[in-house]
């Protein structure tokens, strides 16, 4: 009454694991880990490049390592999360990109499957391009 | 009197005064009524249990946007929440997180009306013409479109209590209120861009937001809140390196 | 300009990089790590060693320039978000020291593949 503040407030966070109350967050979370995954993966590629300049025998090691079972799961789960990460990337950017045709926004789908498709295009490409250098 | 035994929810309501040294739970029974929401069980506790639980409450009909509270953990009006869709219980009561809890259910929402009025929620015109009853700013259709989405915000703060960024950042402005920046900078009446800029470009405005998006899932109003932010990266992302790149072309 | 923040720029890059990573990632990975393990020829053919192989798909300097371009940016783009990650995760860590440590490490990682792919 007299100015005397009673209040003690108490703050109260949804704390750092937030990622678990519900599988939206989860889904997030996982789709943010993918950037780890990623990061490793291009370490891995850098490394192989370097080792392709070197002794044959050396870059053999590395390609028997980067091969070897235990390292396939770790490139089968490093897919996993990059196609999780390509398509919420996809699927995200009509919330980014607000395109406004005669004051309407246009679909979100006119935005995301040109997306899909070029990403389709290119796969396709880099993986005949290999398999021509590599069967000829 | 009808002689049926009440299907009964137990209700486990977040308990705190500002005298106390800790927060509890408080267990209440209530009975179950098909077209009952959490508000209508707050309300039955208040006034047939106990008078000393504190909340608010205005229109429960999702308008006012002061009945929002943790439901099982999750952000929700609490008019808008029914007890049939937490069958059988127990029904968890708390404050919305990432707040001051003041007493009970009872949040402070001081910080959030000075990241409000930081904002400058309002149109804002060069002449400084904002109080001319006489002038008229006529506005198409499509010019109303561009922002009225992001205009039907009730301040109920659910996308506060669900976003990761304000449970660690105090000076993070927060869903709700860049969104309402945004309306106004997209609002063609207003000329206060300028004067927004230098709030919402700051670390503690839109660049600490990580995308989440939770804040737009369990927006009330769908206004989208994760949206108004990156679009609002985008343009100041733009901004910047026009700054940066060809500086006559801003005016100072 | 005080006051403003420098995001913009680790913003545009983490976004140009999001793009990039989102289509060469996958097939990086199925090319470096899946396809030749499984036993497809010729995938382990054009990533033996030598001028038939893995020097056949790098002869060209646009391909090189290419790649280097693709790692860089997923390099920065993985790094924005490990540090927002890890922000949001609590982790109580001086700003700077968070953004010297993660876009640090994707410019080492820039700068050996450059170095790497001209010298290749």
């Amino acid at each position: 009454m007299d100015g005397e503040v009673l209040t003690q407030p108490t703050f109260r966070s949804l704390g750092w694991t937030w990622w678990t109350r519900r599988p939206s967050y989860l889904l997030v979370f996982l789709r943010e880990t993918s950037s780890v995954f990623i990061a490793v993966q291009v370490v891995l590629v850098l490394v192989l490049l370097h080792k392709a300049g070197q002794p044959a025998a050396d870059y053999q090691a590395y390609l028997d390592f980067l091969w070897n079972p235990g390292m396939v799961v770790f490139h089968v789960v490093s897919i996993a999360f990059a196609l999780l990460h390509t398509y919420t990337w996809f699927n995200l950017m009509p919330q980014t990109v607000a395109i406004r045709i005669r004051g309407r926004r246009i679909p979100g789908l006119l935005l995301v499957a040109p997306q899909f498709g070029g990403w389709a295009v290119v796969t396709g490409l880099i993986i005949a391009w290999v398999w021509w250098v590599g069967a000829g | 009197m009808s002689t049926a035994i009440e299907t009964m929810v137990k209700f486990e309501v977040f308990r705190y005064q500002p005298d106390w040294d800790e927060p509890t739970y408080q267990v209440y029974d209530v009975p179950y009524r098909e077209d009952w929401v959490v508000l209508d069980a707050l309300n039955y506790i208040k006034d047939t249990i106990d008078g000393s639980l504190t909340y608010r409450w205005s229109c429960r009909m999702g308008v006012c946007g002061s009945c929002g509270a943790m439901v099982n953990g999750y952000p929700k009006l609490t008019c808008a929440a029914f007890l049939s869709e937490y069958l059988p219980g127990p029904i968890r009561v708390e404050p919305l997180v990432n707040f001051n809890v003041e007493r009970d259910l009872v949040t402070d929402l001081e910080g959030f009306m000075e990241k409000l009025e930081s904002v400058q929620p309002w149109i804002i015109r060069e002449d400084g013409a904002t109080d001319d009853l006489k002038s008229e700013y006529l506005q198409t259709p499509s010019q109303h479109a561009a922002y009225q989405q992001f205009s039907m915000c009730i301040n109920c703060l659910l996308c506060y209590a669900a976003c990761p960024v304000s449970s660690h950042s105090e000076e993070f402005i927060g869903p709700a209120a860049l969104a309402l920046a945004q309306r106004y900078n997209l609002d063609t009446r207003d000329e206060g861009v300028e004067q927004r800029r230098d709030v919402i470009l700051k670390d503690e405005g839109i660049w600490e937001c990580s995308f989440v998006g939770e804040c737009s899932a369990v927006c009330p109003k769908h206004v989208d809140p994760a949206g108004a932010i990156q679009q609002a990266k985008m343009t100041g992302a733009i901004d910047y390196y026009r700054r940066l790149l060809m500086p006559w072309t801003v005016k100072s | 300009m005080r006051g403003r923040s420098h995001e913009p720029i680790f913003w545009s890059v983490f976004g140009l990089g999001g793009i990039v990573a989102a289509i060469f990632i996958p097939v990086i990975i199925f090319v470096t790590g899946i396809g030749g393990a499984a036993g497809w020829e010729a995938v382990s053919g054009a990533l033996a060693h030598g001028e038939d192989g893995i020097g056949a798909l790098l002869r060209h300097a646009p391909v090189r320039a290419v790649l280097g371009l693709i790692m860089a940016l997923a390099a920065v783009h993985a790094a924005h978000r490990i540090r927002h990650t890890l922000i949001d995760l609590h982790v109580h860590a001086p700003p700077a020291v968070l953004i010297v440590a993660s876009y640090g490490a994707a410019a080492v990682v820039s700068v050996l593949t450059a170095i790497v792919l001209a010298l290749f």
